[in-house]
């Protein structure tokens, strides 16, 4: 053993070390370029991965038929369940009306701010060891992504670009907690801060903290962005609300926001790579 | 046939088969248990690593761990310098001290994703301070640990057969 830590492959083995060291710390200081070997396996791989992606969907669309079909018929009856409760929701007219204005918001968001780009792209690739649900997409700064960008579906917000190569770009959810986004319900006008957490992430929800003690928010109401800090635009859906929890402290209280759509397994998104006040101020 | 291109057929072949299985690990969402899927390119590293030399080992384990850090999004180099020195590690223990079975090749994956999981876990989740960060452990990296530890028989077998075989036409 000592013979080893004395030999010729040893001293090699800790030049390469230090090296990868280096780089970590290269990569680091980069923020959010993508570095070299990522550009590298990025490129080889987009390609393959997108048609390996549209195989995958495939074997699971046809075998999940009859894997699943247990599973589909617990839908089926959730859903029946569903559809008698929201017909018993009808009778709340207002609070119908007020989701309505803010899906037709999202679903009119170019029409409303003339400026907005977007471009459309692919989920090619999501890794076994990311928690949060974080994934790639098969564009990248050639189609004019940029570092925290916004990326939503017709549904909601998705999450933010936070690595950029040529042809790829790596997305971190809003179950992340990571992200830290400003967010409000418009029925009250109320504001907080949508961000992920551990626990929450497991049920496909995250947590819209620094509400106040005497908050207004009901269950079911919508969150969307409040476009403060001009990272993300304004009125884009996040979530619906559940109950009001105050926090452990007792100062301000806190809600779970359970997105409309399971942000784990989306396959088409859009981002939004410019927007009317887009980077007017400092929020991150 | 000369045996430095039957060597350079060889390690084509292995990175050829990192790829494709670096590419089923990204994609395969069917392969999925309760979120959790197995990740093949650490099961390949380690199963290359019992059958070949501590360099080719050290270099290889590199090359899978930068794949790794792409698809995870962690920092360039960080699984690169795990997985350099696990399969070191398991080159030179492979050699001296243990045998060349399947049940090793599970015991050594199983060790090369716990110690990665902790570093991983300690790293981006614990220091950070985030709340239940132990939920990440015991929901995440200790399955797919397990999750990658039982697949592993199948690239050992894979890939002793592929070394044999390439060992074999070495020495005609």
């Amino acid at each position: 053993m000592r013979e080893f830590f004395r030999s010729r492959f040893f001293k090699v083995v800790m030049v390469v070390l230090a090296l990868l060291l280096g780089f970590m710390i290269y990569a680091i200081s980069q923020n959010g370029v993508g570095a070299v070997t990522s550009q590298i396996v990025g490129a080889i791989s987009a390609p393959f991965q997108k048609l390996s992606s549209y195989i995958s969907e495939t074997a699971t669309d046809f075998f999940g038929k009859f894997v699943n079909a247990q599973e589909y018929y617990e839908q089926n009856q959730q859903l029946r369940e569903e559809i008698a409760e929201l017909r018993e929701d009808m009778v709340d007219y207002d609070k119908i009306k007020r989701e309505n204005e803010q899906l037709k918001e999202l679903a009119g968001l170019k029409e409303e701010d003339p400026n907005i780009q977007m471009v459309a792209a692919t989920v090619v690739a999501r890794d076994p060891s990311e928690r949060f649900g974080a994934f790639t997409i098969d564009k990248g700064s050639l189609h004019g992504i940029k570092v925290r960008d916004t990326v939503i579906t017709a549904e909601g917000l998705v999450g933010v670009v936070t690595e950029v190569g040529e042809v790829y770009s790596k997305v971190t959810t809003i179950l992340s907690p990571e992200l830290k986004i400003g967010a409000m319900e418009q029925g009250t006008g109320e504001i907080g801060i949508v961000t992920g957490t551990v626990a929450l992430s497991e049920e496909n929800s995250c947590k819209l903290s620094n509400l106040g003690t005497d908050s207004e928010i009901k269950e079911g109401d919508l969150i969307v962005t409040s476009g403060a800090g001009g990272i993300y635009p304004k009125g884009v859906i996040i979530g619906k609300a559940g109950t009001i929890q105050t926090e452990e402290h007792g100062i301000t209280s806190y809600t779970k926001v359970t997105p409309v759509f399971d942000v784990k397994t989306v396959k088409q998104v859009f981002i939004i790579t410019d927007f009317f006040g887009k980077n007017q101020g400092g929020e991150d | 046939m000369r045996k430095t291109t039957v060597s350079v057929i060889k390690w084509a072949t292995y990175l050829v088969l990192l790829y494709l299985f670096f590419i089923a690990q990204t994609t395969f969402s069917f392969l999925g248990i309760f979120d959790i899927r197995p990740v093949f390119i650490v099961a390949f590293a380690v199963a290359v690593s019992m059958q070949e030399r501590e360099g080719y080992a050290m270099a290889f384990g590199i090359i899978a761990g930068f794949m790794w850090d792409f698809s995870s999004g962690k920092t360039p180099g960080f699984n690169a310098a795990v997985l350099m020195v696990c399969c070191i590690v398991i080159s030179l223990a492979t050699m001296y001290f243990i045998g060349n079975n399947f049940l090793n090749s599970m015991m050594f994956c199983g060790l090369t994703m716990v110690l990665q999981g902790l570093l991983d876990f300690l790293f981006f989740y614990l220091i950070w301070g985030y709340a239940d960060s132990h939920l990440i452990l015991l929901r995440y990296i200790l399955p797919t640990a397990l999750y990658t530890t039982v697949v592993t028989p199948l690239l050992f077998f894979l890939i002793r057969r592929l070394h044999n075989k390439f060992e074999s036409l070495m020495e005609q």
